[in-house]
């Protein structure tokens, strides 16, 4: 059984890691950013709005927080169309994802969780515990692709190792 | 009262909604009647589309951000005669504290639609957007306006 302190480590290393690929995105050119590489969802910038996206329909899952402007996994990809302004949305929302892990009671994560899932079509059931950290789950999986796509491209993201958190040279 | 008159409204609120998260002004104002009222958690009433911009649009949206009209909750009455409908719809946005810590930021909106003819978009003419209660009544966020 996970624990709320899991979550608030897991949010923090959510922000920590986004800061870093992000950065490490910066600094290569909107092209660079948009050019297909062959990941699942082809782009660093592609990747990055599917990753915001899937934050964004767990947290309204889990916290009522406003939903993803696109509706389909597909459309994702898209859903906001200028860095800057997906670099903004990212530092807002981590924001939100923080303030949720803060404030989480241990009850919450022993209950189950019903949703309409679009991608399967169906309703489905599960512990919130799972979902939760599914969310950080799919998290570190789609920027482990980000961390690829960024060092074929020639920049370098920071540490990613999730014991170093506290280590971190900035917060 | 037919399907396509509640479609309209419900259009409406979609159209509303980009255009309040892009914080786009210009386009905004065509969704509405030069002549709409309107009032606010906030906000006394005002009347005029540019004041109504000016008094409430200007102070908010910039400041907010993933505001979201719930429209699995609008519930709408159109008049017999179709050329006035009201819309009352559950909205979400994020508000953000001085320190820029975000906080969920829900609430309603009772619009009141006209047109001059049944085949005509709607045009809001009176608006009442209120916070949830509980909700902080003022958001510090600083986005810049698209227009």
């Amino acid at each position: 059984m996970i624990t709320p302190e899991y979550l608030r480590t897991m949010a923090a290393y959510n922000r920590w890691q986004n800061r870093s690929v992000y950065a490490a995105a910066d600094g290569l050119d909107d092209g660079e950013r948009r050019r297909d590489r062959g990941a699942f969802f082809g782009s660093i910038h592609a990747t990055l709005n599917h990753l915001l996206w899937g934050d964004e329909i767990w947290m309204s899952r889990f916290a009522g927080t406003p939903g993803p402007r696109a509706a389909t996994i597909p459309e994702s990809a898209g859903q906001i169309e200028g860095w800057d302004e997906l670099k903004r949305q990212r530092v807002s929302f981590d924001g939100v994802i923080e303030a949720w892990a803060a404030d989480i009671a241990p009850e919450w994560l022993k209950g189950n969780m019903t949703w309409f899932s679009v991608a399967a079509k169906r309703e489905i059931t599960a512990p919130r515990a799972l979902l939760a950290t599914h969310m950080f789950n799919h998290q570190t999986h789609h920027r482990g692709q980000v961390h690829a796509l960024l060092t074929a491209a020639g920049a370098h993201p920071d540490d990613t190792d999730l014991m170093l958190i506290n280590s971190r040279s900035e917060d | 009262m037919e399907q396509s008159d509640t479609d309209g409204i419900a259009e409406w609120f979609s159209s509303w909604d980009r255009l309040v998260d892009g914080v786009d002004f210009v386009p905004a104002r065509e969704l509405f009647s030069d002549d709409v009222i309107g009032f606010g958690t906030r906000m006394d009433t005002v009347k005029g589309l540019d004041r109504l911009e000016r008094d409430q649009w200007r102070r908010v949206w910039p400041t907010i951000d993933r505001f979201r009209f719930d429209l699995s909750t609008l519930e709408c009455v159109i008049s017999p005669d179709r050329l006035q409908g009201i819309g009352i719809v559950v909205w979400r946005s994020t508000g953000y504290g001085k320190d820029g810590t975000p906080f969920d930021r829900p609430g309603r909106a009772t619009v009141v639609f006209q047109r001059a003819d049944a085949r005509d978009a709607w045009k809001a003419v009176h608006t009442h957007i209120s916070l949830a209660p509980g909700t902080p009544q003022q958001s510090f966020g600083a986005r810049p306006a698209a227009s």
